[in-house]
């Protein structure tokens, strides 16, 4: 058993690599088909109006001017050394700026999944134990609308209501923990609605099970069964789904912490884009994808781990 | 059980309906999107302006519907592609066709690791933002997924015995993958094609919104919801018109989405 999970890890993290590269290549190679060229920018920015000889000059100086696969080999021996270079629009070093803006995501996300887990059982286990249909359907419809409502609305409408009409919370300087629980109840608004239902077709499926009909006849309480049983069953088929959803998290996250005017990971993508800032670029895009590969592979395993158990037993 | 099945076709027309409208209602604008007067800022809605004007004096209505035609049309180009080409190539590599080549899959699995909304990132990273950029991204993100998608139905339908009994009264693989298989996977294609329609539409407003939009010669759903924020304490009423089309889109994608499986469902 141990060696056959040994090979399956073996077997993802060699997937991961895959995806790695396959995503830094990517970023790579669109930065080279773009129509702007990041000396040009880079000189622009330093210089004003710089010559054709000193444009130049800043090529071979960045090393710009090796072919594609030299430039991606040197990157990724200067990552091995942990060295991503420094910034070209403010001279930070890549990787302090990184440090500094990773945890922040990581938190919002991480405080998000919480509020989604804690919404989805509670939502969902209330409605089960109520013996009318109305408040399912209801919580399906609106299920269905928190799903569509874009979540930088819902954080633009939290924000003016709270912010600017009620003064309940600072618009600026958002840097401590407290603060990042605005944005995480933005996120997790998408994450919630999208599987509440989920949950519920669940559950509805493990009642109708042949051992819950038994459980009834042993004279178990509804809630029992409910906490004892059907829960338990359905959360493990949802948990894979579920992780993998904090990564798609991730990604969202850029969106709404340009609006909370938080400087996590998704402020630094947007700023550096806007910058065409090369090295910053590609350091943000690795890491990205990183996190969200990572997530992926704890989701597979723990599917892989309960599909076996299922086998056994 | 009729009443039932007319809710149930009703509730298929109607988001079709709307879907065409804001695809096709530029055709109807009565105003021009881009021309702004600064005489007639921030109108009432009246019967030339029927929602109003924006702060710079730009018919609010004919935006929603050039905008309709810009996140629309991106969102329902994107997916015919993905439709056409990644059928093609879905099918083309799955098992069935290419026997035994473990390193698809693993590229496969590897490439559809990271989330669409993160490609787009990755491709505006590189490319800057513009209409292009984000069709071609959309597409390119979510093509790697239903290839994915197709290829694992497949080699399931592969399986079955419908596809043995073919294959005994001697059909081409050719065949049974178009008259045999294709079929049992459409609404499953289809199903995928309408949410990730509705999960598009976000993240282009999305993007817009932040101000990596898809430039400025193009009208579209986000920007205005930028623009309108601007205005929001003197003109509350400007932002629930853009965010009310973003809405109402994404929600008749994801009703048609559920619909549609439903009825092969039942």
């Amino acid at each position: 058993m141990r060696q056959d999970m040994k090979k399956y890890i073996l077997k993802k993290l060699i997937e991961l690599l895959f995806t790695l590269f396959f995503v830094t290549m990517l970023s790579f190679l669109l930065m080279r088909l773009s129509s702007v060229d990041p000396a040009t920018a880079y000189a622009k920015r330093m210089i004003g109006s710089p010559t054709i000889e000193q444009i130049e000059a800043i090529r071979i100086q960045l090393g710009f001017d090796k072919p594609l696969l030299i430039q991606y080999g040197r990157w990724v021996i200067d990552l091995l050394h942990f060295n991503l270079g420094t910034s070209l629009a403010n001279g930070h070093e890549v990787w302090t700026d990184i440090a500094t803006a990773f945890p922040k995501t990581l938190g919002i996300v991480s405080l998000a999944s919480v509020f989604q887990i804690i919404a989805i059982v509670v939502m969902g286990c209330t409605v089960f134990l109520l013996p009318w249909k109305t408040p399912k359907n209801v919580l399906k419809i609106i299920c269905i609308l928190g799903v569509s409502i874009p979540s930088f609305y819902l954080a633009t409408v939290y924000l003016d209501f709270f912010a600017v009409k009620k003064s309940l919370i600072s618009v600026t300087g958002n840097t401590s923990f407290l603060s990042y629980i605005s944005p995480a109840l933005c996120i997790g608004v998408f994450g919630a609605s999208f599987y509440i239902p989920l949950l519920m077709d669940a559950l509805e499926h493990e009642s109708n099970e042949d051992y819950a009909f038994y459980a009834r006849c042993r004279g178990l309480s509804e809630s029992r069964l409910l906490f004892f049983h059907f829960l338990p069953r359905a959360a493990v088929g949802l948990i894979p789904n579920f992780l993998q959803s904090i990564g798609l998290a991730l990604a969202n996250a850029t969106v709404i912490e340009q609006i909370f005017s938080i400087p996590g990971f998704g402020y630094l993508i947007v700023n550096h884009v806007l910058d065409r800032d090369t090295p910053m670029i590609h350091a943000e895009v690795f890491f990205l994808a990183l996190a969200i590969a990572l997530c992926n592979i704890a989701a597979d395993l723990i599917q892989w781990a309960i599909q076996r158990k299922k086998v056994v037993v | 059980m009729k009443k039932r099945r007319e809710a149930h076709n009703l509730s298929i027309i109607i988001p079709m309906l709307v879907i065409v409208l804001f695809l096709i209602g530029y055709l109807f604008a009565p105003n021009n999107p881009m021309e702004s007067n600064l005489l007639t800022r921030f109108q009432k809605p009246c019967t030339t302006y029927p929602f109003g004007t924006d702060q710079l004096g730009r018919c609010i209505f004919s935006r929603i519907l050039y905008g309709g035609w810009t996140t629309l049309g991106i969102v329902l180009g994107g997916s015919m592609i993905v439709f056409s080409l990644g059928t093609i190539i879905g099918m083309a590599t799955s098992r069935a066709v290419l026997k035994g080549i473990t390193l698809i899959d693993g590229l496969i699995n590897a490439v559809t690791a990271i989330p669409p909304i993160a490609y787009l990132i990755v491709f505006i990273g590189a490319w800057g933002s513009g209409a292009k950029t984000t069709l071609f991204a959309l597409t390119v993100s979510y093509i790697l997924r239903y290839i994915k998608l197709v290829r694992t139905r497949t080699d399931m339908e592969m399986g079955k015995a419908y596809v043995m009994c073919a294959v005994a009264s001697g059909a081409s693989k050719l065949r049974i993958l178009i008259i045999h298989i294709l079929p049992n996977l459409i609404a499953e294609m289809i199903r995928f094609l309408c949410l990730s329609c509705a999960d598009m539409i976000l993240a282009i407003t999305a993007f817009s919104f932040i101000g990596l939009g898809l430039g400025d010669s193009v009208v579209d759903w986000g920007s205005m919801i930028l623009d309108a924020r601007g205005a929001l304490v003197l003109h509350p009423i400007m932002i629930l018109y853009p965010i009310g089309a973003v809405i109402l889109s994404t929600l008749c994608f994801n009703i048609l989405g559920r619909r549609l499986t439903e009825k092969e469902a039942t």
